[in-house]
């Protein structure tokens, strides 16, 4: 097979994929909300049968022959989306002849009490009046049938194949004819997508309107067998299981859709009597169809990929392809990775910042820009943003103090090692760890701090400092653990960086006679500019950034001096439960930071070159 | 030739030794005192030993367990994180490809998201996955670093490419080239790697506390941090749970030291 052959093959193969998997996808999508159908009809079923047959007079169970009535009665009601049977034990009740429950379906039906799929039907218990034992069971078979795709879909299923068609045989061409056969071809994946995702939304409405309509029709019929129920039409409520009954009023014969406290709600009205009403309210089972948008879009745009590849592999050599190919099988797994669970949450979180978003409630409308505008008129965050840049401010200096250091222990011998290594240990041990000792000691009545240093202070008429418990102290305190943490850090980078330098600059300043400072001064610090840069912003970028000093040292607190920018996003979303307001501080945070660094970098880079 | 030493240098030996010892000695003082108020009480008492303090403290909590989560999350990640930074890091570092550079901005733009922007939408996806509480949840969102990426890709960069232009003209594929000619020669690189995401994850904080909820799920740093809730002012205690918690970094720092040292170096 020549190349391009095969080239033409992938890119067919990529067609059928992108047309049958997104078919395949709503297929199984339609059948699984025709089994909740079936599934909640099958309840309804059961728990209108409870409602409507008279107890047996004697011994536990229904009265068979009013049963017998009551069964078939009800799978000849008309308009029903589903097939009932019915089984007194395993008996069937509608269709005599039909085969009887086997023994083991019922057993375990007793055992567990639940809705179970049989591969045929849905069987529910049949309980008693007191809903004790389970004297049968109600299976309720989804009626299939009816067109596989909208005829919208199939026209938009051929347009696709005829735009893949042409895009394959525009193959291996090069210029504008192959780029508006892809454009057009990509254009097509788009409009099968959308009209795949309308087909599943739709099947998901007519799934919810169906049940709610069933639900509709064995109320009323429970409620013109059974008139008592009228005066407590809670009792109903087993009829509906999994949808509200609320007393509502005439909303004509359909199901509609309402915004019902900020969320949509599939409504019915249900006729108890002349006058009489009461809403049946349940979530639509479309309502949470948005992710089969993305991903049947993505299983369309299969096709359009294939043919981009494979043109693409004709255009170049195969060589170029080889390495290209194994260059993406060597990034595959970092690439999906961040795909999964960075930009997919990045996208997340651009979506929460607009919305009202809490996990405990239900509703999450659309606010818009209203979020950042409550943040932005927060004093709260202002506050907090200030304090986090004037924590960060302990940077520069741990960061003077690590030079200094880093100068001072240059040398190779075993002492000098040995300090640098301890100067590293409270940067390389457990943050928390490091939190709850200088918590310990900054205790302010047994604290070793104040015992040892308790003079010295008094002698400065500060008198006995309580560190983390002053409002005005608290902040430095958590920068003085900041600068023990991060000083052996940033001194071992310029160790580092200062190792770099080559040895000859220095001493050919020394040769003509410069002094250490000039030394310093002129040769080596702005030869070490890079490794302080980096320094610089990798440390304020981590400053900004502190969460779990101040979690354990001081909580926010004394009343929210030490509350940084961080822990009040934590707040937000973890004691306060506002995603949405938490993923609106936080995408401030990060374009502050990425202002911050920019800045940072443009004044402070210049490039060094080493000649 | 080596230079004959001025004497100049000599008295700065002596300033460094003078400023530097004291100083490494107050960097070493708070761990000595969180270990002597672990082993012998606070205050009044500190004349004697109380080793069954220590004892009960590590009773107080299941230890064990928080352990055990530390030791599974840290490895699991560090062992992830070192197979997709080497195979990402190889491809950056010696494929080419179209875009190759673009992609690579990406990947470090990546680094600059803050991490707290992250954690509500991947607390959500786990939760979506059913993932809250359990260490696929935990594990699963760590598993790359882009941090670790660019470190093994300047390490690529410096190795010389002879070897493995050798072996691509005797016809070796990338995969071939990558698992016998680069990996075996990066061991130093790999094992840095390694050695500073284990003790990265083990000291990670803020996912663990988000991702998990129940004590049995809990790791070291999260389980200490909810002791010092219970305990709050039981000082040795709190002491003691901190030497339990910083004594495997300590160890790892002390047998692993020259791989923290080579990070550092690689970063610069």
């Amino acid at each position: 097979m020549t190349l391009r052959a095969r080239a033409r093959w992938a890119a067919l193969v990529a067609l059928a994929a992108a047309v049958l998997l997104p078919l395949a996808a709503a297929r199984w999508a339609r059948a699984r909300w025709e089994r909740g159908l079936a599934a909640r009809d099958a309840a309804a079923a059961a728990g209108y049968l409870a409602i409507v047959t008279p107890m047996a007079r004697s011994g536990g169970g229904y009265d068979l022959p009013q049963l017998l009535i009551r069964a078939r009665a009800l799978a000849g009601l008309p308009g029903l989306a589903a097939a009932f049977e019915i089984y007194d034990r395993t008996a069937p009740l509608v269709h005599a002849t039909a085969s009887p429950l086997p023994p083991a379906a019922l057993e375990r039906l007793r055992r567990e009490v639940a809705v179970r799929w049989t591969g045929e039907a849905m069987l529910a218990p049949l309980l008693d009046r007191d809903g004790w034992a389970v004297v049968g069971a109600v299976a309720a078979q989804p009626q299939g049938g009816g067109w596989p795709m909208s005829p919208w879909s199939f026209a938009a299923l051929l347009l696709f194949v005829v735009a893949g068609v042409q895009a394959v045989r525009a193959m291996g061409g090069t210029g504008e004819p192959w780029r508006q056969a892809l454009g057009r071809y990509g254009a097509a994946a788009g409009l099968f997508g959308v009209a795949m995702f309308a087909d599943v939304r739709l099947a998901g409405r007519e799934a919810t309107d169906h049940w709610l309509s069933d639900a509709r029709l064995l109320m009323q019929e429970a409620v013109a067998r059974v008139p008592e129920t009228r005066a407590a039409p809670t009792g109903l409520g087993a009829i509906a299981r999994g949808a509200e009954v609320v007393p509502g009023d005439s909303l004509g014969s359909g199901v509609v859709r309402r915004d019902v406290a900020g969320v949509v709600r599939a409504v019915v009205a249900v006729r108890l009597a002349p006058g009489r009403w009461v809403e049946l309210r349940a979530r639509p089972l479309e309502a949470g169809t948005a992710p089969w948008l993305a991903v049947l879009l993505g299983v369309a745009g299969l096709g359009p990929l294939g043919a981009l590849l494979a043109g693409w592999s004709l255009a170049t050599s195969p060589r170029q392809r080889d390495e290209t190919l194994a260059a993406w099988g060597f990034l595959a797994p970092s690439a999906l990775h961040l795909l999964a669970f960075t930009v997919a949450p990045l996208l997340f979180a651009l979506y929460l910042s607009v919305h009202r978003f809490s996990p405990v409630e239900p509703a999450r409308p659309l606010i818009g820009l209203a979020g950042l505008a409550r943040a932005l008129g927060s004093p709260l965050v202002w506050a907090a943003l200030g304090r986090t840049l004037l924590y960060a401010g302990y940077v520069p200096v741990s960061m003077g103090l690590a030079l200094a250091f880093a100068l001072l222990l240059r040398g190779g011998s075993r002492g000098a090692r040995l300090v640098r290594a301890l100067f590293l240990l409270p940067a390389v041990s457990s943050v928390v760890a490091v939190a709850l000792v200088w918590r310990w000691m900054y205790q302010p009545d047994v604290g070793i701090i104040n015992h040892l240093f308790g003079q010295l202070l008094t002698r400065a008429g500060l008198g006995r400092v309580d560190w983390l418990g002053d409002p005005g102290v608290a902040l430095i305190a958590v920068m003085i653990v900041s600068i023990w943490t991060q000083l052996g850090y940033q001194m071992a980078v310029f160790h580092a960086g200062l190792e770099s330098i080559p040895r000859a600059y220095v001493d050919a300043a020394r040769v003509d006679g410069a002094n250490a400072w000039q030394r310093f001064r002129r040769v080596t610090l702005p030869l070490l500019r890079p490794v302080i840069l980096f320094v610089l912003v990798t440390g304020m970028l981590g400053a900004c950034q502190v969460f779990a000093l101040v979690a354990v040292l001081t909580g926010g607190g004394p009343v929210g001096t030490t509350d940084v920018i961080v822990y009040r996003i934590y707040r937000t979303a973890w004691e306060q439960l506002q995603f949405g307001d938490a993923s609106v501080l936080s995408l401030l945070l990060f374009v502050l930071l990425l202002a911050a660094t920019r800045t940072q970098l443009r004044l402070l880079d210049r490039r060094v070159e080493y000649a | 030739m080596r230079r004959p030493k001025p004497r100049r240098v000599q008295r700065w030996d002596w300033l460094a030794y003078g400023l530097g010892l004291p100083m490494a000695l107050l960097m070493l003082a708070p761990f000595l005192y969180m270990v002597a108020t672990a082993l012998l009480g606070e205050g009044d008492t500190l004349r004697r030993a109380h080793p069954e303090s220590f004892a009960a403290a590590l009773a107080a909590a299941p230890f064990g367990r928080f352990f055990l989560n530390s030791a599974i999350f840290s490895v699991a990640v560090a062992l992830g994180q070192v197979l997709t930074s080497t195979t990402a890091a190889y491809a950056f570092a010696r494929l080419r490809f179209p875009g190759r550079d673009r992609v690579f901005a990406c990947y470090l733009l990546a680094l600059m998201l803050p991490v707290v922007l992250l954690l509500v939408p991947r607390f959500l996806l786990i939760s979506a996955l059913g993932w809250v509480d359990s260490y696929q949840g935990l594990i699963s969102t760590e598993l790359v670093s882009v941090s670790g990426i660019f470190l093994l890709r300047q390490f690529f960069l410096a190795i010389p490419r002879d070897l493995e232009d050798a072996a691509r003209l005797e016809g070796a594929g990338e995969w071939t080239v990558f698992r016998r000619v680069v990996l075996p020669q990066s061991g130093l690189a790999v094992a840095t790697l390694g050695v500073l995401a284990l003790a990265d994850q083990w000291k990670s904080f803020f996912w663990p506390l988000v991702a998990t909820s129940s004590p049995n799920m809990q790791v070291l740093e999260v389980g200490i941090a909810r002791l010092h809730g219970a305990y709050d002012l039981n000082w040795p205690y709190q002491m003691a749970a901190a030497t339990a918690a910083v004594i495997p970094m300590v160890v790892l720092y002390w047998v692993a030291h020259k791989y923290f040292m080579r990070g550092i170096q690689l970063r610069v």
